[in-house]
């Protein structure tokens, strides 16, 4: 199908800058005229390219980028040399004969050769829902809204999982032109509803796939839902997933202020914690040292003790326990319980029921997007795994 | 009241809240930029000035009756060019280049857009150190009319702000925004006048330097720096126009689009 889209746009391309050519009164209007008129400009560079795609990927003597930028310039530059000189008229018009000569070169050689596979769009066969098992009422129903942390209304995600997605102009304006935008569509979560009191520690649980991440993502504040309401009442600090966002060039200290800065706290601030942040993560050797020499077990270190000491407000965690050696994780236990007295609420997401067990009050355990259980943290656990593993022996 | 209100916007409130953040990234882009390089940050001294110097041995006799200095002329054009294209090309890649970050963390999202913006302006400054160099050098009259340089700045900074976050936008959706950007700013070069004097376009052709934002830029600055006068009314208002105009939709365009960047970065 490939060639069909190419000529067709040097189609598009070719009469865009004809119609640019032929009507000089159009000057008149110059507002609307630059756009317009340096983008058709470009235009006839690039679908000259276009065009001579098949045949000079063949004999692969250039590369991609260096060919359009060329091509495109020179091809302007001979449009505007033209458009002054009558004799060199005849050579543009040369040129063009020899653009669409090569168009139809293309067209037939590439006709001859590939066949692109149909792609499948065929829907998988629905999965069937997973049953609900207990579902607790909302025990913060009466509160008012200050004592609140988390408030997630009605809550549902979609994505476009659509096979071949499209993400540059050229396929975009085929498609659109040839009606072929797919969309086929995946609800992550659906219909998810819960609140979090201020200080609460509750768990999240789920296999992989279950939509835990994207739960976090959405409480964060990274992702808005499809559908539904979240409301947060103060700072929200994730704590990311062995130290991910770190910026690898940058040394342990500056990637200290320049998280500090992303989870919106101040310079005096940040100074402030440093010592303290760098005195627990073990890293007082390695702090002045690019981040991209730390082993991930430094770089999860950086990433714990930078979210911890910042007293966050609300704090995420996912399966970040397991960070480091057995001496931090130890340490780090230590910590996350030291919250379990203060006022910071807690989401902790993971697959161990003891965890969840040892920290959380409450859980919540999710299922292709479900939520099929709500309630004390320890029943929701045992049942969990009492589930995991009947299915395990099967 | 309505002032008030717009004061209070979430726009601003973040933008209070997030200015740290502001200045680290502004600070990452500038180390990062000179970090591996032995000369470090005189590279944006010497770049334009062998440009120049190179530009001024091929050109300057074949323009030397209509361009008075024409080292002058040629680096004033070339530094307001080049501040436009490098933050806008740095502006278009931001968000894409932030993704992982983006993924995991909140942060008000045109923060990062604008901080390329800035960073390109940190280099601009500093670079109008080398033109006031090469006037001295070659003799160039100072007038007070130079103090008013920051309105040019100003203005192409609100301009540059408008366009990177339009072309931010569109490139998350469209990855081959970056290729055709780079040729659009080829023949945007050649119809803002940098090298050669305007009056070599046809007279037909006239009007291409006559609504262009970033010639006008240019010619603001050269009225100052190279003239000694006072801005031309009409290239001031077009100006001040089109740097609106592009902050406004760029700001219409990010927010109606930005909570989509994260299903496609």
């Amino acid at each position: 199908m490939k060639y069909y889209r190419d000529l067709l746009f040097v189609l598009i391309l070719d009469v865009l800058s004809i119609i640019w050519l032929i009507t000089p009164s159009l000057s008149v209007y110059p507002f609307i005229i630059i756009p317009y008129a340096l983008l058709t400009l470009i235009l006839p560079g690039y679908s000259l390219l276009a065009a001579l795609k098949p045949f000079i990927y063949e004999t692969g003597i250039l590369g991609r980028g260096v060919l359009t930028v060329n091509l495109s310039i020179l091809v302007t530059v001979l449009v505007f040399i033209a458009l002054n000189n009558p004799p060199l008229e005849s050579l543009f018009n040369a040129l063009a004969a020899l653009t669409i000569f090569f168009a139809l070169v293309g067209f037939v050689r590439r006709t001859g050769q590939s066949k692109e596979p149909e792609s499948s769009l065929d829907k998988e066969p629905e999965s069937e829902e997973p049953e609900v098992i207990h579902i607790e009422d909302d025990p913060w129903a009466d509160l008012d809204d200050e004592e609140i942390a988390i408030k997630v209304e009605n809550v549902s995600m979609m994505f476009n999982l659509s096979p071949d997605k499209v993400d540059n102009l050229k396929e975009y304006v085929i498609k659109l032109l040839k009606r072929q935008l797919f969309f086929q569509e995946f609800w992550a979560l659906k219909d998810i509803s819960f609140t979090v009191k201020k200080g609460e520690k509750l768990g999240i649980m789920g296999l992989n796939g279950a939509g835990k991440s994207t739960l976090l993502k959405l409480i964060s504040g990274v992702m808005k839902p499809t559908i539904g309401n979240i409301t947060v009442n103060g700072g929200v600090v994730p704590l990311l997933e062995l130290g991910g966002g770190f910026d690898s060039n940058y040394t342990g200290r500056e990637n200290i202020f320049l998280r500090g800065a992303l989870l919106g706290y101040t310079k005096e601030f940040m100074e402030d914690k440093y010592d303290e942040i760098v005195e627990f993560s073990e890293l007082e050797e390695f702090i002045d040292v690019p981040v991209k020499n730390y082993s991930s077990g430094m770089v999860s270190r950086l990433g714990f003790s930078i979210s911890t000491i910042l007293h966050p407000q609300i704090l995420i965690l996912d399966e970040v326990l397991s960070v480091g050696d057995a001496k931090f994780q130890e340490k780090s236990m230590k910590r996350m319980k030291s919250f379990l007295s203060k006022d910071v609420t807690v989401i902790l997401v993971s697959h161990s029921a003891s965890q969840i067990k040892k920290l959380c009050s409450r859980a919540i355990w999710l299922e292709k997007g479900k939520m099929v259980m709500m309630g004390d943290a320890e029943e929701v656990a045992d049942t969990f795994m009492e589930k995991v593993l009947s299915e395990h022996d099967q | 009241m309505v002032l008030k209100n717009i004061l209070h916007h979430r726009f601003f409130e973040n933008f209070l809240k997030y200015r740290y953040l502001l200045t680290e990234l502004v600070k990452r882009d500038i180390k990062v930029r000179y970090r591996r390089s032995v000369l470090g940050i005189f590279w944006s001294f010497l770049e334009p000035l062998l440009f120049m110097i190179v530009l001024t041995i091929i050109f300057s006799t074949l323009f030397s009756r209509s361009i008075e200095n024409y080292p002058v002329f040629l680096l004033s054009g070339r530094l307001v060019f080049m501040y436009f294209s490098q933050s806008t090309n740095g502006a278009m890649r931001s968000i894409k280049m932030n993704s992982p970050i983006l993924k995991k963390l909140y942060v008000p999202k045109y923060i990062y857009t604008i901080a390329l913006t800035l960073s390109a302006l940190v280099t601009f400054l500093l670079s109008l150190i080398v033109l006031v160099m090469v006037m001295l050098a070659t003799g160039a009259p100072f007038t007070p009319y130079i103090a008013l340089f920051i309105v040019p700045t100003v203005l192409l900074t609100v301009f540059n702000i408008g366009v990177g976050l339009i072309l931010a936008t569109i490139n998350v959706f469209f990855r081959d925004m970056e290729h055709l950007y780079g040729v659009f700013l080829t023949l945007l070069m050649y119809s803002s006048a940098i090298f050669f004097p305007p009056d070599v376009i046809p007279v037909d052709f006239q009007w291409i330097l006559t609504w262009n934002p970033v010639y006008a830029m240019i010619s603001l600055t050269r009225d100052l720096f190279l003239y000694g006068q006072m801005f031309d009314t009409f290239t001031l208002i077009f100006a001040t126009i089109s740097a609106i105009a592009s902050l406004v939709i760029g700001l219409v365009l990010f927010y109606k689009y930005q909570d989509k960047f994260i299903l496609h970065v």
